[in-house]
């Protein structure tokens, strides 16, 4: 009796001391179990935020795949091709307590926006299903501290190919710092980690995904300065109206991300679609990276936030250091604008004559000129490769010293609000263009024509948001149908063509250039459905001799030409091009463009040829274009189209 | 002594910044990058769509080289790194008594809001005695200069 208690004992003690580990394993499984099947039950797989989380995209021919690459992002082995296996071994690692790679968190810390939508979802029973503390995040998340996030567009940069389109990032608004001091706020920015310099390996990768996108934080202060003083772009600040909801939802998001990379595609999965998918995850309602399927165009994405309703609460601009000088002497009068000149060119030995007469001036006059005197030398040596000469060095001294001596003042002249709702980049016409029309040519009959050009703007658009010194074209594919004999043929293909033209002054001595890579039509010979590879590229210049209104260019290229129906079948040497662009209004203008080609070496008949276009814009994103060109003393071309924005 | 070593590795990004034109300097951590001994226009070149750097860090803490929390700067980081990549504007907006760059410096000095007016008319106040030889001279300068201002001394905090 005693021996047969004492073993029940025994067994009840062993039972209760020394296997309460597998008991919890058998209530964790079974408490698994409940919640994968209340997953299931409630279909939290095939919800909107799981998709949004996971960075799922449904595929072209059904099911999903997610476009992050790393492997460490997903929880069951398919996990990237499969939400709902991802689901169900997602919820199973949360009882993991191991810190693993590539941050040395536990599941719960790694996957947390994860972990707090399925948390919220299914109620999860904290006894059953411990929580874990996250000291990295909780210290990351509070040293950043937003109340509110300003998507920021950094405008077009025609100078640096991989910024032409211009770029966006996030700026996460410290709570602690004021409205004066944003500069202290962090943005977040997503980039190509490039793995070359060499321009061609780095265009077949840029646009084949061979690089890896990855996401980074950095003072604001530091994109401020590179974007706004050294490359001089302004920047334009949208601030969000997130809920703190859902700004703790885009925080938990952006830490997930944090260590992923992800295939950058240049034109698709690039910096300003990866802003969207956060922007996404913090209200996955906005459906806003779903709305782009082929191709993102930062300033798309602009216009798509700017459209979703309630989002955008205010817009700022931010003007580059260009602008404000721009700004600054428009402001000035002509004397002041004189000495201006005179003594931001002062040679050492006439600095003190200078600030001699700088001094006879009254003080707000005084303070206007030496404020634009010290920001113009700052872009000089910004665009001097951050170097300044021994004068502008003494200069710059001399000049801080005079101005610690003038009283206080706001130096920057605000751009007019007629200027920032012109200027304003989601108030441009879309990217897309079709042009449908038709014309007659004297070598050949009648033809109607059909273009689609997918980016972004030409010289002669509305400038509406866009730079009104640049024009940049991509995969502009024109159709042409012939009635006689009747047939259609590629007309042209412009893989790529480019035109900067900033007004030279004695300010802003900006180079004007231009470079085009196409499949053209042979127009300058009489020679029927004749087709030339072309690709060309040059400098020159440009005035504005009426600002706003006239705005003149001339620039001399090299041209290479191939083309079979050449003998030989080779032309290269210079080609001349000058232009004049007349702007009515917003709605209309007037471009007349002019070319000269001399080739010297292989098929060297020269020739010349000219176009006049006029465009009538009936509304925001439609227009009319009138065209006539003289391709040869033989061939002219009339034509007519319409053109709509999309 | 991984402190010193992440200290030092941060400064000398603080030092070559200062002579490479101050925003190839970075906050550690998330903001940390690459310097280079190229010019800046390289860079941005190498970079899609003109990002300073390459930018290996990710978001998160971890394997981020930074004893901040979380990859955020710690303040006299933060400072150094302000200051050297601002140095040009800090310089004209000190000479000038207000601006936007020295309302952050105030506040990366930890100085109350309601100080910053006072803080940049002490700048400009200061402005011919301020040793602005280099970046770093010119904060140590700026909070010397900060303790021995009887108000600001008490509102800034991190001027140690």
């Amino acid at each position: 009796m005693q021996l047969r208690r004492f073993l029940f004992l025994w067994g009840l003690i062993s039972l209760l001391s020394l296997h309460p580990a597998e008991a919890q394993a058998v209530e964790s499984q079974a408490y698994l179990r409940e919640l994968q099947q209340s997953a299931q039950a409630l279909k939290l797989s095939e919800s909107r935020t799981w998709q949004v989380l996971l960075h799922y995209r449904s595929r072209l021919f059904g099911g999903y795949k997610s476009e992050i690459d790393s492997p460490w992002f997903f929880n069951a082995k398919n996990g990237r091709t499969d939400p709902s296996a991802e689901l169900e071994a997602t919820l199973a690692s949360f009882f993991t307590t191991t810190t693993a790679a590539p941050n040395e968190q536990t599941p719960q810390c790694r996957y947390i926006d994860r972990y707090r939508w399925l948390k919220k979802s299914l109620r999860f029973d904290s006894a059953k299903l411990p929580e874990l503390s996250c000291p990295d995040y909780l210290s990351w998340r509070k040293a950043l501290d937003p109340d509110s996030v300003t998507l920021v567009f950094s405008a077009y940069y025609v100078n640096n190919p991989s910024s032409m389109f211009g770029h966006t990032l996030l700026r996460l608004n410290g709570r602690s710092h004021g409205s004066g001091d944003r500069l202290l706020d962090y943005g977040v920015n997503y980039a190509a980690n490039p793995t070359t310099k060499n321009a061609l390996f780095y265009t077949i990768l840029g646009l084949t995904g061979g690089f890896k996108g990855v996401f980074s934080n950095l003072p604001y202060f530091l994109k401020v300065e590179e974007y706004n003083n050294v490359e001089s772009r302004d920047l334009w600040e949208y601030d969000l109206a997130f809920t703190p909801e859902q700004i703790e939802d885009l925080m938990a998001h952006l830490w997930d991300l944090g260590h992923v990379e992800v295939s950058y595609y240049y034109l698709s999965q690039n910096c300003s679609y990866m802003i969207l998918t956060i922007l996404d995850a913090a209200n996955p309602e906005l459906h806003l990276a779903d709305q782009f399927k082929l191709s993102v165009i930062p300033i798309d994405t602009i216009r798509a936030v700017a459209a979703a309703p309630q989002l955008v609460s205010r817009v700022k601009l931010r003007p580059s250091l260009a602008k404000r000088i721009k700004l600054q002497t428009a402001a000035m009068g002509s004397e002041e604008r004189t000495l201006f000149w005179e003594l931001s060119h002062a040679r050492k030995s006439d600095v003190d004559y200078n600030f001699k007469r700088l001094r006879e001036l009254p003080p707000s006059a005084q303070v206007r000129v030496i404020d634009t005197t010290l920001n113009y030398l700052r872009y000089r040596k910004s665009e001097n490769h951050n170097h300044l000469n021994s004068d502008e060095v003494a200069l710059q001294t001399e000049a801080l010293t005079f101005r610690s001596e003038l009283p206080p003042q706001i130096e920057d002249v605000p751009i007019s609000a007629r200027e920032e709702t012109r200027a304003r980049p989601d108030h441009g016409h879309r990217t897309a263009q079709l042009r449908m029309g038709g014309g007659s040519n004297s070598i050949e009959a009648g033809f109607a024509e059909l273009t689609l050009r997918p980016a972004l703007h030409d010289l002669n658009a509305q400038s509406f948001g866009f730079p009104d010194d640049s024009e940049i074209e991509m995969l502009g594919t024109t159709l042409r149908y012939y009635s006689n004999p009747s047939r259609l043929r590629l007309d042209r293909f412009d893989f790529v063509n480019i035109l900067s033209v900033p007004t030279y002054d004695r300010i802003f001595r900006k180079i004007s250039w231009g470079g085009l890579i196409s499949r053209d039509t042979v127009r300058d010979r009489n020679c029927i459905d004749c087709s030339e590879y072309k690709l060309n590229g040059g400098a020159g210049i440009a005035l504005e001799p009426f600002s706003g209104v006239v705005r003149t260019y001339a620039m001399i290229k090299a041209a290479l030409g191939f083309s079979g129906d050449y003998n030989p079948s080779y032309r290269f040497g210079p080609l001349g091009e000058a232009g004049v662009l007349v702007s009515f209004g917003d709605s209309a203008s007037l471009q007349i463009s002019t070319a000269y080609e001399r080739p010297l070496i292989g098929f060297t008949e020269a020739f010349f040829a000219g176009e006049a276009q006029l465009r009538f814009s009936p509304s925001h994103e439609t227009e009319l274009r009138l065209t006539v060109d003289s391709y040869s003393p033989q061939n002219q071309e009339g034509r007519a189209s319409f053109n709509v924005y999309f | 002594m991984k402190k010193i070593a992440v200290y030092t590795f941060l400064f000398s990004l603080v030092s070559a910044s200062a002579f490479a034109g101050g925003y190839k300097s970075a906050g550690c951590g998330l903001g940390s990058m690459i310097i280079t001994d190229e010019g800046f226009s390289q860079i941005f070149a190498a970079t899609t769509n003109g990002t300073a750097g390459s930018q290996t860090f990710g978001i998160s803490s971890g394997t981020s080289n930074c004893a901040g929390s979380g990859g955020i700067a710690k303040n006299d980081v933060e400072q150094k790194v302000f200051v050297s990549s601002n140095f040009e504007s800090l310089s004209q907006e000190a000479a000038q008594g207000s601006g936007e760059h020295l309302n952050a410096l105030a506040g990366v000095l930890g100085c109350g809001a309601s100080d910053v007016t006072h803080f940049s008319r002490m700048m400009k106040s200061n402005f011919k005695t301020l040793d602005r030889s280099s970046p770093e001279k010119f904060l140590e300068n700026v909070k010397s200069n900060v303790r021995h201002d009887s108000s600001l001394a008490k509102s800034c905090s991190s001027i140690g």
